[in-house]
């Protein structure tokens, strides 16, 4: 520490002019528009490298658990496969296996690496290092091998702004695997990462601790029966009718390196539909 | 004291001097001279160091005040200070002018391209540091050597006249 002041003391002179100088380039970067934009687009340029050379790093050393979760992936694929090749009537909720079944295609998959990501604040975003140029846009669904991830919010040209399912702003209608029921609001209560609520499911349904949630066939962002999490706490009062349920997300955020954003391609015919349902609604 | 407010009132007048007379005259693109400059070679060669690197500042910081130019005058007159004292210490005889019972350095001190090797090195310096914090592009390099050089040799020029005009003869 005495060397550390000592040196300090040597070089006072030229640490003053540096300090200085940079009071002067901070003016500068400040009151110029020029300089300023220049300075920000630097910044942004900066900080996306950053990110990647960062992502790139916990790509490298997350190898190994990334196979283990793309072995886990592949194998409940299969076992989806099996399902659906044993029942007749749910190749329809698939048909975007199409090669198989002859099918017009329903979703459109493009995969993403997330560049950035956080988990501790109340409206939680991550950023993907692909953009509208790869056919990106907003309000797309974004999931992982474990579960879904979120929405896309904003596009660039390169890089997208997701809304993660640990936003406040996050809703979603859950469906219970088990018990062939859709029902309840999916949502984030901002207490725990791995954990999300379900608020407004009726006590009378016999749901259980450890029951598969899945996402429903209401959503028009993602596939029907994509992987949320697991039933983890059921807390009932005597004077409600309905239960609420924490789920264990099947998805950890603070190690997701890979995404898949999900393009619903009929989701403009939908759109219009729904449209002219309110229209027709509207007029009677 | 008396030497300090004399260095003062002449630091505020050539700031008003570029603000409103220099700065307003249109010299050509390259041409942009910056004659307050002259003020640095007339600084006592024994002043502390910190003191003149600070008072640097402020004058700079007078100067963008006055002409809307925020920093790049400041950051110029930093590095100028920064590089005379650099230059005194180094590569000037501050014994020889104090022996010859003078305060700062003159040709009659050594010699006259002595001396234009003196300012033009410390203005070309000031002068680099001002235009790249103007153009603030690293694609602009030969642009911003080129108006230094152009602007130093303007500078240097009505640094002589101010010195004719003022000096004691």
């Amino acid at each position: 520490m005495r060397i550390f002041f000592r040196w300090i003391r040597k070089q006072s002179y030229l640490l003053l002019a540096i300090f200085l100088f940079g009071l002067s380039v901070n003016q500068v970067m400040r009151f110029h528009l020029y300089q300023h934009s220049f300075y920000v687009q630097s910044s942004i340029g900066f900080y996306r490298n950053i990110d990647r050379w960062k992502a790139d790093i916990d790509y490298y050393f997350g190898l190994k658990e990334e196979n283990d979760r793309l072995a886990r992936e592949n194998q409940r694929l299969r076992s989806q496969l099996n399902t659906y090749a044993l029942s007749p009537d749910s190749v329809e909720l698939v048909n975007h296996f199409d090669s198989v079944h002859q099918k017009p295609l329903r979703y459109a998959y493009i995969q993403a690496k997330v560049i950035r990501s956080n988990t501790r604040l109340r409206n939680n975003t991550l950023i993907l290092d692909k953009g509208s140029l790869d056919g990106i846009k907003p309000n797309m669904g974004v999931i992982a091998p474990e579960g879904i991830v979120g929405i896309v919010l904003q596009t660039s040209e390169h890089y997208a702004l997701v809304m993660s399912i640990l936003n406040s702003k996050f809703e979603l209608t859950p469906y219970f695997q088990e018990l062939q029921l859709q029902q309840g609001v999916l949502a984030w209560d901002g207490q725990n990462a791995r954990q999300v609520t379900i608020s407004e499911v009726n006590k009378a349904e016999r749901i259980r601790k450890g029951m598969h949630v899945q996402t429903s066939h209401y959503s028009t962002l993602f596939p029907p029966g994509l992987p949320i999490g697991r039933v983890s706490r059921i807390s009932e009062s005597p004077d409600n009718t309905y239960v609420e349920l924490g789920v264990t997300l099947g998805v950890n955020f603070q190690r997701l390196q890979h995404v898949t954003v999900v393009q619903h391609l009929f989701a403009d015919e939908e759109a219009t539909l729904m449209q002219h349902h309110q229209e027709l609604q509207g007029n009677d | 004291m008396i030497e300090a407010i004399k260095y003062s009132i002449a630091a505020i007048l050539l700031a008003f001097l570029q603000a409103y007379l220099i700065q307003e005259i249109n010299m050509g693109v390259w041409h942009k001279p910056l004659p307050y400059v002259a003020i640095f070679f007339v600084l006592n060669v024994h002043s502390n160091r910190y003191a003149v690197l600070v008072a640097a500042f402020a004058f700079g910081f007078l100067i963008d005040l006055l002409s809307g130019s925020f920093g790049m005058h400041t950051g110029a007159c930093v590095a100028l200070a920064f590089f005379k004292n650099l230059y005194d210490r180094n590569w000037l005889d501050i014994d020889s002018i104090t022996l010859q019972g003078q305060q700062h350095f003159s040709p009659e001190a050594k010699s006259w391209p002595a001396y234009l090797q003196y300012i033009g090195s410390l203005t070309f310096v000031h002068h680099l540091v001002f235009f790249s914090l103007d153009y603030f592009k690293a694609d602009a390099l030969l642009y911003i050597l080129l108006t230094a050089t152009i602007s130093t040799m303007g500078t240097i020029g009505i640094s002589l006249l101010l010195r004719e005009l003022f000096s004691s003869k």
